[in-house]
């Protein structure tokens, strides 16, 4: 006998019953709520006022939990308004790499052969550079803007999506539906977009939960390396790169808070990955 | 072996039952399940997919997956309940005591380890000192009748052909000489001469190493050459056992009798003399609460009593047990299908005529063979079957003749008298729907993601085009053709069970009012009592819209049934053609003569060995092709000069240098 396979119902009970889910979702969902809302409930004004000088690098105290910061901005305002800069760009940056990795995956494994060849290996090759030192370089280029830094992180994910989406449909295009398709001279488009896409989608989704996990520490990085991100917009990334110069002089604390969101962000992110994934393969 | 006394069965189970958990619940996969098998003895486990003859195996083994568990009983290996040994005593009873060969031999060997260091990992196991272990290596599979072991030692699994790999796992399963072998399907996926061979090694074994055997397959006449008891699941239940003899002859449980009378025999008559039996209904859900006999919703003898009261396991005559309330009844089960067989007419009109057809293909640039010089014509309304072991170039013929693949220059394909274009894509769409085809495997053949009405829809927008009302019409029409109701016009896949899949896939050939639809093997995937349902649709079918049938099968019985001419194959050429009952009666090709010998209902001393493999494509044998595994080679002539297809009797043709009055001297002696 075998075990039945799990149909939507069944995946969505997999992972309602998953604890690493529910607390990966819960802290998600707490910085989507802060990046949408952090404007209204931060204490203070993140972006700081004139007034502020005078109150620098402040321990955490009752009226800044958190300490301020070298411009005397309060840390736990930037720490709440951060979120959105970052939870947007990557979100963004993951949908554009995905779109893009989709249909070029899907291309490449239903083409097969020589096209196969010729573009599997072009994707290596943008696989083979690294992610970081990629964008770091493109944004030299375009210069730091939030929409480069969208596009691209965006464009380099499209190989690493396309490569998994290209073997999901490689295995999709042995199967007889699409020998059957063929029998009936249907066209490609059609194979591609309403035969062969909605197999391979569990694996898109999966592929995206990981991507968006990626795709946070890597706004990140590059924003406290100093690209992409217009210096008065609160982001974690650049906190830390402003203030870790302070770290010495025993000022830990505007550099400790942005760090924990970041870790707290990130391990929430490939929580519910992992349960995404587990639940839809 | 030494703290057991041989006086205990080796294997005892004992009112076992299994759960498997879906989501939050556990559901019942078998239950009250009692049977013995002696020491010495072979055991058969039969019964269709879903019955929980597999999860019983692995919780023999104690391989259940993790969503699966014992709910209550035993399971006693040599006196030992299995189900209370701790992890260490359990590994020494897998290395000493208990072994398992699994369906698929490709699977269960490691891919990246040389076959011979992957036997002798079972030596190390058990403890053999590592100066011993190449030796006993090659006797081991020496003991599998491998001809050269330290080659074979050499190899990767990849290398190896599939009933060598079957061979190089039962060696690795007897190494230890255990107490008991549980074989799981493992013949299913070979060629009917290498399942021959490979039973008849199983057979062979049993009596040297006195090893008791529990086998479980699907297949009825290997269960009863294998088996001296056999039990029937049906449903997690345990629906009679008894000696295989007296199970066969004499069963006392209708579900049995309605299991043998699905399968086409030898004796079963033509199908344009009967129709094949099937058992109505399906199996119920894993889990069903259902009171009274599991099988009454698809029993024909069933009475008030049996949907209120599930029967006991009551002794019968001829020491069996039978899950019955009426057992002496059983066998006058009323038929569930007609015997009148749908009237047909034939014609001589030829519908599709192949000359000249070869096919070329370039590996790593190399020419491989794949079809030689095919000639074969398929009238109008006839089914043609296609047989020969797999690599024989059967589904090559196949997708040449729908356009998947081109033939080399030369060929001819002709339809209704019409050229026809080598590829799909330059045919016009009057002949695409001409030519369709039904697949092996409905699930592999059906998109999961599509409804029913999507799968049969599109085809019939594409070959029938038409408004949507129409495009609707005919495509309900076509459901209702292939016997299924409405209720499934919004049906996904796997709402569905094999058998209706497999209707639905008919239907879809059936789009765009076909003259030839290519059956490849489309009963192979499924159960017995639902291959009988699906092979009378197809006759009927056939008699009501007059289409032809090329039949792909290497199920002779199921062939005998159906077809009206038979052609064999063996390395891309046609070996032997005619009208099925001259081919089935002979005097054979030696090719065909050896395929029909391996049928398991046949006795091991009638088999006709063939030694070896089938040859590469791509470096065919000079001269006949069969000459290097032919039994009956006459000499140098067999080397050197390839036989033509020739017409020997009007209509029968076959390619051999023997003269058909020496072939039936020496078959019909």
């Amino acid at each position: 006998m075998t075990v039945p396979i799990a149909s939507r119902s069944q995946r969505w009970r997999v992972l309602r019953g998953s604890a690493t889910f529910w607390v990966g979702a819960t802290i998600v969902v707490i910085w989507v709520v802060f990046a949408i809302f952090g404007d209204f409930i931060t204490p203070f004004d993140p972006l700081g006022t004139p007034a502020d000088v005078l109150n620098r690098l402040e321990q955490p105290s009752g009226d800044h939990p958190l300490g301020t910061d070298e411009l005397g901005r309060d840390v736990l305002s930037r720490v709440l308004a951060g979120a959105r800069q970052v939870m947007t760009v990557a979100l963004a940056a993951t949908v554009l790499g995905t779109i893009f990795g989709t249909a070029l995956g899907l291309l490449v494994g239903y083409a097969g052969g020589i096209v196969d060849d010729i573009l599997s290996r072009i994707l290596d090759a943008f696989l083979s550079i690294p992610l970081v030192i990629t964008g770091m370089l493109a944004l030299t280029a375009l210069g730091p803007n939030t929409f480069g830094v969208i596009v691209v992180i965006g464009l380099v994910f499209t190989p690493i999506i396309a490569k998994t989406v290209r073997a999901a449909v490689l295995s999709e295009r042995q199967l007889d539906y699409v020998t059957a398709a063929q029998l009936r001279r249907d066209n490609s488009l059609y194979v591609l977009f309403v035969e062969i896409l909605p197999n391979v989608a569990n694996v898109i989704i999966v592929e995206f939960t990981v991507r968006l996990g990626y795709a946070i520490f890597t706004v990140l990085a590059l924003s406290f390396l100093g690209f992409g991100v217009e210096p008065s917009i609160p982001d974690w990334g650049l906190m830390i790169a402003q203030h870790y110069g302070f770290l010495t002089g025993g000022f830990w604390w505007p550099v400790l808070f942005p760090a924990v969101a970041i870790a707290s962000l990130v391990v929430a992110v490939n929580l519910v990955a992992d349960s995404v994934s587990q639940a839809f393969e | 072996m030494t703290t057991m006394t041989t006086t205990k069965p080796a294997l005892e189970v004992k009112d076992l039952a299994l759960e498997y958990r879906i989501g939050p619940d556990w559901k019942s996969a078998v239950r009250d399940i009692n049977f013995t098998v002696e020491r010495g003895q072979s055991f058969g486990l039969v019964g269709e997919s879903g019955c929980g003859k597999s999860t019983i195996a692995m919780a023999i083994m104690h391989y259940l997956p993790r969503n699966g568990r014992i709910s209550a009983g035993s399971i006693r290996v040599g006196g030992r309940d299995a189900t209370e040994l701790n992890s260490r005593e359990l590994r020494n009873l897998r290395v000493n005591e208990l072994s398992m060969v699994y369906q698929n031999p490709a699977t269960s060997l490691n891919p990246s380890i040389r076959i011979g260091r992957q036997v002798e990992d079972v030596f190390e196991l058990m403890g053999v000192p590592a100066a011993e272990r190449g030796r006993r290596v090659q006797e081991v599979l020496d003991k599998v009748q491998i001809a050269d072991p330290s080659r074979v030692a050499r190899r990767y699994p990849h290398q190896l052909s599939g009933g060598m790999l079957q061979r190089v796992v039962i060696a690795m399963a007897i190494a230890s000489r255990p107490a008991l072998l549980i074989l799981d399907e493992p013949t299913t996926g070979l060629d009917a001469t290498v399942e021959a061979e490979v039973l008849d090694l199983v057979a062979d074994l049993r009596e040297e190493i006195g090893t008791s055997v529990l086998f479980i397959s699907h297949n009825l006449a290997v269960i009863r050459k294998m088996c001296d008891r056999v039990a029937v699941l049906y449903a997690g239940r345990l629906m009679a056992e008894g000696p295989t003899e007296e199970m066969f002859t004499n069963p006392t449980h209708p579900y049995t009798v309605g299991l043998l009378r699905s399968l086409p025999s030898a004796e079963t008559g033509r199908r344009d003399e009967t129709t094949l039996d099937t058992i109505p209904g399906f199996l119920p859900a894993l889990g069903a609460d259902i009171t009274g006999c599991v099988y009454a919703e698809r029993c024909g003898n069933v009475e008030d009593i049996c949907r209120q009261v599930e029967p006991e396991l009551i002794p019968v005559p001829g020491d069996a047990v039978s899950r019955c309330h009426f057992p002496d009844r059983a066998q006058d089960l009323p038929r569930n299908v007609p015997e009148v067989a749908a009237r047909r007419e034939r014609s001589q009109e030829t519908l599709l005529a192949i000359s000249n057809t070869s096919k070329t293909f370039v590996q790593e640039g190399l020419p491989v063979y794949a079809l030689h010089d095919i000639d074969l014509e398929i009238r109008v309304g006839e089914t043609v079957a296609l047989v020969g072991e797999s690599g024989s170039g059967k589904s090559t013929l196949a997708k040449v003749l729908l356009g998947i693949h081109a033939p080399d220059d030369g060929a001819v394909i002709t339809l209704s008298g019409k050229g026809l274009a080598a590829k799909v894509e330059k045919r016009t769409q009057g002949e695409i729907g001409a030519i369709q085809m039904v697949f092996q495997n409905p699930d592999s053949a059906l998109n999961r993601r599509h409804s029913v009405r999507r799968i049969i829809g599109r085809a019939v927008r594409l070959l029938r085009p038409g408004g949507k009302k129409q495009i609707d019409d005919r495509t309900k029409n076509l459901l209702s053709e292939v016997r299924m109701g409405a209720q499934h016009y919004l049906s996904k896949p796997r709402q569905l069970s094999g058998g209706l899949k497999q209707r639905v896939a008919i239907a879809r050939a059936f789009a765009g009012t076909p003259a030839l639809v290519i059956c490849d093997e489309p009963t192979s995937a499924l159960d017995v009592s639902v291959q009988a349902a699906i092979i009378n649709l197809l006759a009927e079918l056939q008699a009501e819209e007059n289409v032809s049938y090329l039949f792909i099968s290497h199920d002779l019985n199921v062939v005998r049934y159906i077809a009206d001419r038979v052609a064999v194959m063996y390395l891309g050429r046609l070996m032997e053609v005619g009208p099925a009952v001259r081919v089935f009666d002979g005097p054979h090709h030696p090719y065909t003569e050896a395929l029909l010998s391996a049928s398991p209902e046949l006795e091991e001393d009638t088999r006709i060995r063939l030694e070896g493999e089938i040859p590469a494509a791509s470096n065919p044998p000079s001269g006949c092709v069969f000459q290097t595994r032919c039994p009956r080679k006459i000499g140098e002539i067999c080397e050197t000069v390839e036989p033509p297809l020739e017409e020997a009797e009007p209509g029968w043709f076959k390619r051999c240098h023997i003269p058909v009055e020496e072939l039936r001297a020496l078959q019909h002696p």
